[in-house]
């Protein structure tokens, strides 16, 4: 659509690794509108406009919000991020539930990781590695 | 260490379970497989069907001098030949510790060569991985043939090959022709629970057949290795010469059953022109 913001990409750092560490977690922002235990799922995020087409979004008074309905596996999904659970802890979880190979279900999961980060609903971030000082 | 069974053009043997196949190509005569795990790729195979004898060592030995060019390795410069030693029918060749290694078998009396390289050599992977690897190997080159790959298993007439591999998260399918044009589809399908929702294995099943354009002419139930499971009649229009340009239909079957306690579904299905001669499901797939 002409006003819709561009969706983010996934941050897929080059390293494997790195990708399964990075721990998603929840735009608190983001409004619950509707909800039906275990079937779905309405949320509202606002959405962000920049540059050129701020403006434009202004002068036509654009929508402002946009509602997302979650069911099915990204339900699931969304209810597995806690901010705390790495992908990694997600695919293994997966992998248990369906009996899905390690590769099958990071496909999956990345496919729905990048769906809700792309819709704003959840971001990814990749721990900093701790620093441990000795004392001397 | 569990493992699973694989077998390809010209090989059969058995990997560690958690290796998947992650990179293939379908040459008969010059192929590879890739396998990889969560920590990265384990090995690549590959064979080659030649026109006279493969001096093995000279061979893999190269290719471990043009690896270390590659990489621009310091040890390009001291390297002169592996070390190996035979395992299995192999020559399992190596070099210093954290490098690839090798490990190639000529099967004379056929001129195919197969060649493994594995990478981060030690002597614990060696003797615990890879090892028993080699040990399980042998060539796959009898009248009835055996093919597993991605973890769908069939055994088919030598003059069978396969065509084409859709392998989607959780749901692959390997298609292969035969004489007269005869295809065989050998399909696994994960998360049967979701695939299936709130319908039933025909509502699924026979809706995936009308989606890749067939029709479907009767059902009946069936028991397949002790699994539940629904064969199709099935009709397809003819993809081939005059059977294309008259659109005449192929008929054929499609047999689905479900695995509950491995939360999978199969699919055996065959399809050709009237000459074409079919198969028996029993002799195809026996696990």
């Amino acid at each position: 659509m002409l006003f819709a913001p561009k969706p983010q990409p996934f941050s897929s750092p080059e390293e494997h690794g790195d990708q399964l560490k990075a721990i998603p977690g929840r735009n608190e922002l983001a409004k619950l509108i509707q909800e039906e235990e275990g079937r779905y799922v309405i949320l509202e995020v606002e959405l962000k406009y920049s540059g050129v087409v701020k403006l434009l979004a202004k002068a036509l008074k654009a929508r402002r919000r946009k509602r997302i309905q979650l069911d099915g596996l990204s339900l699931e999904m969304y209810k597995m991020i806690d901010g705390v659970c790495n992908v990694e802890e997600i695919i293994e979880t997966w992998m248990d539930k369906y009996k899905l190979s390690f590769f099958e279900a990071r496909s999956l999961c990345l496919y729905y990781l990048q769906n809700l980060s792309g819709n704003g609903i959840i971001a990814l971030g990749i721990p900093k590695e701790e620093v441990v000082i000795q004392d001397e | 260490m569990s493992n699973q069974r694989i077998a390809w053009h010209y090989f059969k043997g058995m990997i560690p379970n958690d290796w998947e196949c992650t990179n293939f190509n379908l040459d008969p005569k010059k192929g590879r497989i890739q396998f990889s795990n969560r920590h990265g790729i384990q090995a690549t195979f590959h064979w080659q069907v030649t026109k006279h004898a493969v001096d093995e060592l000279r061979m893999i030995t190269e290719v471990h001098r043009r690896h270390l060019e590659r990489l621009d390795d310091k040890r390009l410069l001291d390297f002169n030949e592996l070390q190996h030693r035979n395992r299995g029918g192999f020559i399992f060749a190596y070099d210093l510790p954290g490098q690839i290694c090798h490990a190639t078998y000529f099967i004379k009396e056929h001129n195919i060569h197969f060649h493994w390289i594995f990478p981060n050599y030690t002597e614990e992977r060696a003797r615990d991985i890879l090892d028993p690897i080699l040990n399980t190997f042998a060539a796959n080159v009898e009248d009835i043939r055996e093919w597993g790959l991605f973890n769908i298993y069939g055994y088919l007439p030598r003059e069978y090959g396969p065509v084409e591999i859709e392998a989607v998260p959780a749901n692959v399918s390997i298609i292969f022709e035969g004489p007269k044009h005869h295809h065989v589809y050998l399909r696994r399908f994960g998360m049967p629970d979701l695939l299936i929702g709130g319908s039933t294995l025909f509502g699924f099943y026979g809706n995936y057949q009308k989606k890749i354009k067939r029709r479907v002419m009767a059902k009946r139930e069936v028991t397949v290795h002790g699994m539940e499971g629904l064969e199709l009649e099935i009709e397809q229009r003819g993809e081939y010469a005059m059977e294309k340009l008259a659109g005449k239909w192929w008929k054929g079957t499609a047999t689905i059953w479900r695995n509950v306690e491995e939360q999978r579904m199969y699919c055996f299905e065959q399809i050709g022109p009237k000459n074409a001669p079919p198969l028996e499901l029993t002799d195809v797939i026996r696990t």
